[in-house]
């Protein structure tokens, strides 16, 4: 099957807004459940991997919100559908890599997303646009509920809900939000706040997770802490930090601004000229640039909302997204996919006019983040 | 050189432990370096065998000693099989049950990776009815509720003897650590006895 034709089309995606999505372009919450009479899927075999799997594809995809939505065995898809799941971040790189034995399940809007046999039984997640923590975790807790009316779960009175990997044990809830910090990274304070924000038993990760690196400046926050503290609680700590960085953030920005207005009007034009006129480009500095470009749209530099665009240029020019455009299902070389994306940006940016200093200049002081009417 | 264990035989086993500042040296004749694992240097423990050498020790403890040895080698989930080096290397647990198997290391661990080593977050409707049949629950709506509850002895006596657990692995006594385990499942597993903590928030 072709998964892209089940999905929600790019142009869908990149229209999608939030609260505070000027700066935090993703929240979303993750539980881990498992069944408890047989072994975690890591430890299983093909047996009892099946098992839980039959079991659990069924029930998941019966759960109300989920219903009508999509459900498939990872056998069933191909390399380049798993990739494009995870280029949307509706499935992990590991679950990518599944075949017989494990399946997910994504409801209609793309709002929820179920891994069926990850590391963990069950890993059940809910997305939001923007900054919408609590939101996020009340729409997994109801479908959590309602699964366990339908199944016993794994759970021990003193560890909680039990997980492959006790870093996940008890409430098994990984609360995280993607965030675009290129203020902090140009005005190098990001290392700073990524150590205090540690201190705080928070994570900062890369794009796609664990072990990832932070491209296009983007970050993922997320809690370490499983155990010990509520679900309420974590989610609350980890918008306090949220929204801590947010005012770093734009503080950076207005300071950047204000003292070295030019140097950020630089890396802005810049950015927009070799996205115009490059012949090819790889993955990597696209989304480098990309993050420029967002920033000139955050502080004003282009005429109009230019950040649709940019949404949709961050998906499409992803190597699985690209691919799909030209609608072939073999895999491409890096090589000839770097000359396409380039093509892409340089046909998708004729729209866009030059990024222009003077929307926001002259006027010394520190110059405000809005951009004008 | 008399052999420090047996104390009957000529020592012609050798070795030599130098931890920080602290240098050890043990001699042992062939029959007994073989019986502690000598040759094999991975089944080998240099503390347990200072600990059975040591001058002052009761004879019954070489006993106890190396039982807790042969039950450390075999520390692995009764139900799925994975074994305490399994987990060291992949960090993973095998099955729900390893939680109990491994519950000695894991306090240690636990501690360091999370703020609290006791659940305090949404429990499933059939923790907070443990005497009631488990089978599918009448809808609720909202999250889990909590029931209001005083102390319960037998709470307190597994939380007691989960305190005692943890100091019988700190001081790697393996066998008394799987008695005091027993004790804990059957506590657990005692019907009625239980009642749900107060824990749960709205």
């Amino acid at each position: 099957m072709k998964i892209l034709d089940q999905l929600a089309p790019v142009s869908e995606v990149s229209h999608r807004t939030g609260p505070r999505d000027r700066i935090v372009l993703s929240s979303r919450v993750r539980l881990a459940r498992n069944l408890p009479h047989l072994p975690f899927p890591g430890h299983a075999k093909r047996g009892d991997r099946l098992k839980a799997f039959e079991q659990l594809m069924p029930i998941v995809h019966g759960l109300g919100p989920l219903s009508g939505g999509l459900a498939e065995p990872m056998e069933k898809l191909s390399a380049l559908d798993k990739q494009l799941l995870v280029e949307r971040h509706l499935i992990s790189r590991e679950h990518a890599a599944k075949g017989v034995g494990s399946g997910f399940v994504l409801n209609r809007e793309e709002s929820l997303c179920v891994m069926v046999n990850e590391e963990d039984h069950l890993r059940m997640q809910a997305l939001r646009t923007g900054l919408q923590l609590s939101e996020a975790w009340a729409a997994i807790d109801a479908i959590d509920t309602s699964l366990q009316e339908q199944v016993d779960l794994a759970y021990s009175r003193q560890y909680g809900f039990l997980t492959a990997c006790p870093t996940n044990l008890g409430t098994g809830i990984r609360v995280s939000a993607m965030l675009h910090l290129p203020g902090l990274v140009l005005a190098e304070q990001v290392s700073q706040i990524i150590q205090a924000v540690g201190k705080l038993g928070l994570a900062v990760r890369g794009l796609y997770g664990e072990g990832t690196e932070a491209l296009g400046n983007l970050f993922q926050v997320s809690n370490q802490m499983t155990l010990g503290e509520s679900e309420p609680e974590i989610v609350e700590k980890l918008n306090k930090v949220v929204l801590q960085i947010i005012e770093h953030e734009d503080n950076a920005r207005k300071s950047l601004l204000a003292k070295k207005p030019r140097w950020v009007f630089n890396h802005v034009g810049r950015a927009y000229g070799v996205l115009c006129n490059a012949h090819t480009i790889s993955s990597k500095e696209t989304l480098n640039l990309l993050s420029m470009i967002w920033l000139g749209t955050d502080v004003g530099l282009f005429a109009g909302d230019t950040r649709r665009l940019v949404n949709e240029l961050f998906l499409v020019t992803q190597p699985a997204h690209l691919q799909c455009l030209f609608g072939t299902q073999e895999k491409m070389g890096g090589d000839e996919r770097d000359i396409l994306r380039a093509d892409v940006l340089r046909e998708r940016l004729v729209s866009l006019a030059r990024p222009d200093h003077r929307r926001i200049e002259p006027g010394p002081g520190p110059a405000g983040s809005a951009p004008p009417a | 050189m008399q052999c420090q264990v047996c104390k009957q035989d000529e020592a012609t086993v050798h070795l030599t432990q130098i931890v920080d500042d602290d240098v050890r040296s043990l001699d042992l004749c062939v029959g007994c370096a073989k019986q502690k694992g000598v040759s094999d240097p991975l089944g080998f423990s240099f503390a347990d065998v200072f600990k059975e050498a040591a001058p002052g020790v009761a004879a019954g403890d070489e006993e106890a000693g190396k039982a807790a040895r042969a039950t450390r080698a075999e520390v692995q989930c009764s139900r799925c099989g994975l074994g305490h080096a399994d987990f060291k290397k992949t960090g993973r647990l095998g099955c729900s049950d390893c939680y109990e198997a491994f519950a000695g290391v894991l306090d240690g661990m636990l501690k360091g990776m999370h703020k609290g080593i006791r659940h305090t977050g949404k429990m499933p409707m059939s923790a907070m009815h443990p005497t009631a049949p488990r089978v599918v629950p009448a809808a609720r709506s909202g999250g889990p509720k909590a029931e209001p509850t005083g102390t319960d002895a037998s709470e307190t006596d597994v939380e007691r003897l989960s305190g005692q657990l943890a100091e019988a692995v700190g001081r790697e006594d393996f066998e008394e650590a799987a008695r005091l385990r027993d004790r804990i499942r059957a506590a657990k597993a005692a019907p009625g006895t239980e009642r749900p903590r107060n824990e749960a928030k709205p």
